[in-house]
């Protein structure tokens, strides 16, 4: 029975089959602590490793589930003449089941340019390049099937880019994120004295701009302190890492 | 490319109040523009719009008869800015917003393009940006109106109720009927600290911190509405109630607008 | 006419396309043709064989001269000893040299000429500077006032911080020391005139239009200073007390500093004597501030506004220009009190023909 096998690579022989650990759910935990309020939104950021900065973010309401994966490159350098500040791209790619126009998605992402155009603080990468994509993993409206509404998703979007413009360490002035209402999405910094963006498509509902301003500065509110506070978390747990 | 002290010139004279634009216009004053309305042999309806800092644009419309009950999208916008690839995210960003302006859901009465109960006219709009030096998206909405406005389509001949007859429609050899269509006007106003300036010249683009593009159609704003950067210098966030009044300054002056397009 | 926008249906050539009126534009071309026969080749020979008769336009391709003995200069070319024109523009015979001044061009630099410039590049102990013409201008860093004494020596340090001294989008102004080969230009900076431009805007107009003048910097009406730029790039600012001591000794001579004129500069004068010389014993790090002067009050951008409007009108009329002309159309230009009415093409015809009836009528009461 000794005799070795001389014709195969074989692995040691004490190896054993790996088995993997049961998924820890965490999402779950996320969801019971906030299990009576509407919406709930769950972050996670620095999963993927090829990339200086990335995020996840999962979106779910009574209305609509999103899910959503943002990857920061940057800041690199650009070749060819001096420019005093950062260029910024956004490329948006939909995996999702929802049906959206190529162009349109084009026009999403030239809009999230403008936002993080104010945002990202870019006099301080002259000649450099930031890169941002978003890969659209899932997102389905609840409520109407075919109601391809890609204004809703636009304030999830912006929380993912600015999670993982922080997990890139790339500076910004200010936390931003947005809220969306009726087809109109406000985009806000500073507590929301002031507007990085707006965007409004036609909706069905008769809409009320003040009214939009109002609900959306709250979801907006809402969102950064569920940043903020998944930020400290995030921070805490490095740091019992490292002691 | 401006200089710093350029910049912080113009900035001054613009977010000071009362402002001074370079060229001293008003606030909500535009540039003098010309159009040529009519003038492509091979097109249904075309113009071209020249403005004053030489910006310019041609716009051509054709119509084809399709069948409604398949699409109902009736009206259908291509751009092509000259200099730009057409998958550079300035043109793709304009098409698209102009074909979400030119969807009936926004406001625009297709109803006139009804031919018969099965087939409608399907309209064609061809843009190419010769020349701009700001944001051209005003300028191009412009001159789709007045191409829309000089259309004139064939007659029809044949019956309207034509769900049972099951044949094509047919049009008089000569007489042309003109088109009755009233597409939404798009404008764009730069933010320039707690002010708003319309028809922005690209010196005053440079020194914004921010833009606004806003449909406008029968004396009202509606959407879509986006905010935009009209240059890549210093943009910054701005005031939320900014907004409420480039609406208003809009719906004050838009008519005006109207009429000089109207009364060519 | 709206306020808020002046649509115009254009009148031209193109519009003749459109189907009606081709006929009528067949018989114009026929009028225009035969025009050509009794005219231009009937004049022309005769207009050759004379060397000096004036100003004489030939289009490219035309025959200028058969006479072999002329040198060919610029915009000509020769074949079979026959010398054509290879531009529009008008013949200029210097001497033995027969050359073609095209009407529309870039700017051709030429050594002594006071330009406004852009910089467009920073490089190894260089500055490109966009002036308008076919290349850009070079400025060497040893052609430039360095901060902290006229006299010092560049340094390698100085190397290294060039751009905060001059960098991409700032303008200057500066003189064309020298031309290269292939006929770029070579500027430089070294006196107190030249420099950063500061404390007002931007003007551009075609540099044909400019015409050259012994000093091309001129405090007009109204506490503005203008900086005509050969090369048609022109800045309009806020006139500055150098420029009203640049000024001063010629009235200073004339007459007492006291009996102030109608210009406003003088009065400033008054206030603190400051020399030339002196400006240049205090010429620090401040030549290349990137500050405006914080007093410029919105009458005065107001007035340059006007002016801006004023020089864009001459241009429109294809007037030339100079600081009277200038002068004249902004006294022409008040009778419209809202400075946003001077861009309509129709107000910028009555601002240029006001100015030419202005000459005309000063013209024949000498």
């Amino acid at each position: 029975m000794n005799v070795q096998d001389r014709r195969r690579l074989l692995g040691p022989g004490n190896a054993k089959p790996i088995t993997f650990e049961p998924i820890v759910k965490e999402k779950d935990k996320q969801e019971a602590t906030e299990h009576d309020i509407k919406e709930t939104l769950f972050l996670r950021s620095g999963l993927i490793e090829n990339c200086n900065g990335s995020s996840l973010v999962e979106f779910k309401s009574q209305h609509r589930q999103t899910s959503l994966i943002a990857s920061v490159y940057g800041p690199r350098a650009v070749r060819g003449s001096f420019t005093s500040k950062a260029a910024i791209s956004v490329q948006i790619k939909n995996g999702s089941s929802g049906d959206y126009d190529k162009s349109r998605l084009k026009e999403l992402a030239s809009f999230l340019t403008t936002v993080f155009s104010s945002v990202i603080n870019r006099s301080r990468y002259p000649k450099s390049g930031i890169d941002i994509f978003i890969h659209l993993t899932y997102d389905r409206d609840l409520q109407d099937e075919k109601n391809a509404g890609i204004a809703a998703i636009i304030p999830h979007c912006i929380t993912g880019i600015t999670l993982a413009l922080i997990d890139a360490g790339i500076e910004v002035l200010d936390i931003t994120s947005g809220g969306h209402h009726n087809g109109s999405v406000f985009a806000f910094i500073k507590e929301g004295e002031e507007v990085t963006g707006f965007w409004k498509d036609p909706s069905r509902c008769d809409d009320n701009m003040e009214e939009s301003l109002k609900v959306c500065k709250e979801r907006y509110l809402n969102y950064k302190s569920i940043m903020t506070g998944y930020l400290f978390q995030n921070q805490k747990s490095e740091s019992v890492q490292e002691a | 490319m401006l200089s710093v002290t350029e910049k912080l010139y113009l900035y001054d004279s613009l977010a000071g109040s009362p402002t001074v634009r370079p060229d001293g216009r008003l606030p909500h004053q535009f540039r003098p523009i010309e159009i040529y309305t009519d003038f492509l042999p091979s097109s249904n309806g075309s113009s071209r719009i020249i403005a004053s800092d030489g910006s310019e644009c041609i716009v051509s419309v054709k119509v084809k008869v399709v069948d409604h009950t398949v699409s109902d999208d009736l009206l259908q916008v291509e751009v092509d800015i000259a200099g730009q690839r057409d998958d550079s995210p300035q043109v793709e960003t304009i098409t698209a917003f102009l074909n979400k302006v030119l969807e009936p859901t926004v406001g625009i009465d297709t109803s006139n393009l009804t031919l018969t109960k099965k087939y409608s006219f399907k309209i064609f709009i061809d843009v190419l940006v010769l020349s701009s030096y700001s944001h051209p998206v005003s300028l191009i909405s412009f001159a789709i109106y007045s191409a829309l406005k000089s259309t004139y389509l064939p007659k029809l001949v044949s019956s309207f109720d034509d769900l049972e007859v099951e044949e094509y429609p047919t049009f008089h050899d000569h007489d042309l009927v003109k088109l009755n269509i009233n597409p939404p006007l798009v404008f764009v106003t730069a933010i320039i600290g707690d002010n708003i300036f319309m028809d922005a010249s690209a010196s005053e683009c440079d020194v914004s911190s921010n833009g606004l593009i806003v449909t406008w159609l029968d004396g009202k704003v509606i959407a879509p509405i986006r905010t935009t950067i009209l240059s890549d210098n210093d943009v910054k966030g701005f005031n939320p109630q900014i907004i409420p009044k480039a609406i208003k300054m809009i719906e004050q002056y838009a008519g005006d607008i109207l009429q000089a397009l109207e009364n060519l | 006419m709206s306020e808020v926008i002046t649509v115009v249906k254009r009148r031209g050539d193109f519009q003749k396309f459109g189907g009606e009126s081709l006929v009528e534009e067949d018989e114009e071309g026929d009028v225009y043709m035969s025009d050509n026969e009794d005219g231009t080749y009937a004049n022309r020979p005769q207009e050759k064989s004379v060397a000096n008769s004036g100003m004489q336009i030939v289009t490219p391709g035309e025959l200028v001269t058969d006479d072999p003995i002329w040198m060919r200069g610029h915009g000509t070319y020769f074949l079979d000893n026959m010398t054509y024109s290879s531009v529009a523009g008008t013949v200029s015979k210097v001497n033995r040299l027969l050359s073609v001044i095209p009407l529309k061009s870039r700017y051709s630099p030429e050594t002594g000429d006071h330009v406004v410039g852009r910089v467009a590049e920073v490089g190894n102990k260089r500055w490109k500077v966009d002036i308008g013409g076919k290349q850009h201008a070079v400025l060497m860093l040893g052609s430039v006032n360095l901060p902290g004494g006229i006299l010092r020596r560049k340094s390698e340090s100085d190397e290294l911080q060039m751009r905060s001294f001059l960098k991409e989008g700032d303008l200057l102004n500066a003189e064309v020391q020298s031309l290269f080969q292939d006929g770029s230009a070579s500027l430089h900076t070294r006196s107190l005139k030249y420099g950063k431009l500061r404390d007002g805007q931007f003007c551009e107009v075609p540099s044909s239009l400019i015409v050259r003048s012994k000093n091309q910097t001129h405090n007009l009406p109204g506490n503005v200073t203008v900086v005509l730029g050969v090369n048609g790039f022109i800045w309009l600012r806020k006139t500055s007390k150098m420029d009203s001591a640049r000024d001063a000794p010629s009235i200073g001579n004339a007459s007492a500093a006291a009996k102030s004129g109608p210009t406003g500069a003088i009065s400033l004068r008054s206030a603190d004597d400051i020399s030339i010389t002196r400006l240049e014993e205090e010429s620090s790090w401040q030549i290349y501030s990137d500050e405006n002067d914080p007093s410029i009050s919105n009458g005065i951008k107001k007035t340059i506004c006007r002016y801006s409007n004023v020089i864009k009108a001459l241009a429109f009329c294809e007037i030339g220009i100079t600081q009277e002309r200038i002068v004249n159309a902004y006294e022409a230009s008040m009778v419209y009190s809202n400075v946003g009415s001077l861009i309509e093409r129709d107000t910028m015809e009555a601002i240029g023909h006001d100015v030419l009836n202005g000459e005309k009528m000063r013209g024949l009461g000498n």
